[in-house]
């Protein structure tokens, strides 16, 4: 862009778009990329606006049609130490997984963060970090299970249960090429997809 | 003396462009930006208020914006005023698009949240309105993508084009 905007105010511009458009956008240039887009709690699509990691949270209101905004927590910057962020589905509530690096640059840890409540900053909740992990060792979050369990991909591809309770790792037998796992949520329902006619 | 002087005139305060021109303002107007707002507060208007983020020809519309959204000295706007200020803000954005942009940032660096509101729609009323390859042009972006990348990008969403 000849003039740069800054993120915010970028975020601030696609509050207005309706999603059809925000997801032409995308296309516009990678830097306008979304995230998430599988994020769906309680009625709200959640995606993170930006390609970058300081942009905000988008929740578009299904029944009330319009877009939340919620900033991220404080503690969640970019800069050397943190440069990457995703969101996920848990508990019927977004959780914000941060990748973050020590000191030394070495290591790497992921913070796990729940919002409560959509479009409340300080309803942001740190639940736990998982790792160390050393440099470029780390596995790819994939998202969440039952009972606060992460599901990760490491570089085998193979895909590995982080239990917070007991902080392990286990190894499931499910393996495929690097990057080719993905979760996706299944929920039986009664109702047809065409609804009535 | 002095006290009773300033009471009866609407106080000015003169705001200076990053290029150097200087505009006098009345203090109401003017604190319909936060930004300035909280220098008159802090004490800055002895002398002349640095807006060192905008250029003479922006500051001026933006001045046109504080005068027309300056609190009414005489109580509440009626509904009428304010369908015609709807209309002033309507054709206020009106503009080419780089100047759409200046006034966006403007907004933003001012924290006129009116103002704000106001552009961003409009920009995003240009997105909503306007093809993928026009957006670019429109915006001056680079396309980044190369051609298999973007063609991906576009299928996993074909329906948005449709």
């Amino acid at each position: 862009m000849a003039k740069e905007l800054p993120e915010d105010l970028v975020t601030e511009i696609l509050l207005w778009l309706p999603v059809v458009s925000l997801l032409r956008c995308k296309c516009v240039c990678k830097s306008c990329s979304v995230r998430g887009m599988n994020t769906y709690t309680n009625g709200m699509a959640s995606l993170e606006a930006y390609g970058d990691n300081r942009g905000n949270l988008l929740s578009f209101d299904m029944s009330n049609e319009v877009f939340l905004k919620t900033p991220k927590p404080d503690d969640v910057f970019l800069d050397e130490f943190s440069d990457w962020t995703d969101i996920f589905v848990l508990n019927e509530s977004i959780a914000l997984v941060v990748l973050v690096w020590d000191k030394g640059m070495s290591e790497i840890c992921y913070d796990i963060w729940l919002l409560l409540e959509v479009g409340v900053k300080d309803s942001w909740t740190k639940l736990f970090s998982i790792g160390p992990f050393t440099d470029f060792k780390q596995p790819r979050p994939l998202g969440f299970w039952k009972n606060d369990a992460v599901l990760f991909e490491n570089l085998d591809g193979q895909m590995v249960l982080y239990d917070p309770s007991t902080k392990e790792m286990t190894n499931l037998p499910i393996h495929g090429e690097t990057y080719s796992l993905q979760l996706v949520t299944y929920m039986e329902t009664l109702v047809s997809v065409n609804g009535r006619k | 003396m002095s006290s009773t002087l300033c009471c009866s005139f609407a106080k000015n305060v003169t705001l200076r462009s990053s290029d150097g021109q200087t505009f006098e303002v009345e203090e109401a107007a003017a604190q319909v930006s936060q930004t300035i707002k909280r220098m008159i507060e802090d004490g800055c208007t002895g002398s002349v208020i640095p807006v060192p983020n905008l250029t003479g020809p922006v500051l001026a519309l933006v001045i046109e914006y504080f005068k027309k959204h300056s609190p009414p000295s005489d109580g509440c706007p009626t509904a009428l005023l304010e369908m015609e200020i709807k209309d002033w803000d309507a054709k206020f954005v009106a503009v080419d698009n780089d100047t759409l942009l200046d006034l966006t940032l403007a907004a933003h660096y001012l924290e006129i949240q009116g103002l704000l509101d106001l552009t961003c729609h409009r920009v995003a009323d240009i997105l909503n309105d306007n093809s993928v390859e026009k957006i670019r042009e429109i915006f001056h972006i680079k396309n980044d993508f190369t051609p298999e990348e973007e063609a991906e990008e576009r299928s996993k969403i074909q329906w948005a084009f449709e």
